[in-house]
């Protein structure tokens, strides 16, 4: 069993269920109620990139991809930037104009 | 140490699994994704109904749904490396550990539906919950078809248990073609619902 915990598939997920917790409470309603608006777009962004960084870890070490063809892991790593850039960019600028006004 | 030892030691890269199922996974996250980007663009429309609505909803049902994927991720990748071995003894055993977990999943999304639903909030209530219900429901039916998934790789896991006398590189090799396009498509549900959670359920 200590063997088992010893693999790096392990500390990846150790890492997950570390970063799924960090996200829980930081987007838990009183954290972010007590946060003024640029505040907690800072932090929605912040839990969004921590998302993606747990994808790209589930995709190398669940998925084994740190194992494959450059192909693929380019791919892979293509998708995890362009959703995640489009995401963050929509976030931030894709506002309807009376709501940008504030 | 010869040239020859050092290409031995340095394992090539391989794809895990068929390569069809690349085709398929990627689509899937492609098709995703844009239902991600879509959600993102309309919600920057109307910030303020998509965040009353996302009030309405249990961060703590999501959250406990991400560990349990996880856990059930982690016991998939655990099984998948014992299948490598001559002798397998945890795969019998870990996918149906991952296989509790991804009921867990299902058991509190199940829990969520009805409780959303009793509280009359259907997919037509608003752009809000039309969004929630098509992405976690169809988020869903990927997990249910990866329990069937997970069925099917437990079987060949007690078939590899069972025939540990004449399992060679070739019957290794072959088994793990499928156990490894199996596991992936697992994970996939996995990192599907890791960025649904923020979308859904956190981002304000």
């Amino acid at each position: 069993m200590i063997n088992l915990l010893l693999k790096p598939v392990s500390a990846a997920w150790l890492i997950l269920m570390l970063a799924t917790s960090l996200s829980w409470w930081l987007g838990s309603n009183d954290v972010l109620s007590s946060n003024q608006i640029s505040e907690y777009r800072l932090l929605s962004s912040g839990l969004i990139i921590i998302a993606f960084i747990k994808v790209r870890i589930v995709i190398r070490y669940f998925m084994e991809v740190r194992e494959a063809p450059m192909a693929l892991k380019l791919v892979c790593d293509a998708w995890v930037v362009l959703v995640c850039g489009a995401i963050i960019y929509l976030y931030w600028f894709g506002l309807a104009p009376t709501v940008f006004a504030i | 140490m010869n040239a020859a030892l050092q290409q031995v030691k340095k394992p090539t890269p391989h794809v895990p699994g068929e390569v069809g199922i690349w085709v398929f996974i990627l689509g899937d996250m492609v098709i995703f994704g844009l239902f991600f980007i879509v959600f993102v663009y309309y919600r920057g429309l109307n910030v303020e109904l998509y965040t009353q609505s996302q009030a309405t909803l249990n961060q703590n049902y999501g959250a406990i749904n991400t560990l349990f994927l996880l856990a059930s991720s982690w016991f998939v990748a655990m099984a998948v490396d014992d299948m490598r071995n001559k002798t397998v003894k945890l795969a019998p055993v870990f996918f149906p550990l991952a296989m509790l977990c991804g009921l867990g999943f299902g058991v509190v999304k199940i829990i969520e539906y009805s409780e959303k639903l009793g509280a009359g909030i259907t997919i037509t209530s608003n752009d809000f919950y039309m969004y929630y219900y098509i992405f976690t429901g169809l988020h869903f039916l990927h997990v249910l078809i990866g329990m069937g998934v997970l069925v099917f790789l437990w079987h060949r896991a007690r078939l590899a248990a069972k025939h540990a006398l004449t399992r060679d590189a070739a019957v290794i090799d072959k088994d793990m073609v499928l156990i490894e396009s199996g596991a992936s498509y697992w994970h996939m549900v996995d990192l599907l619902w890791i960025v649904l959670f923020p979308l859904l359920y956190l981002m304000k």
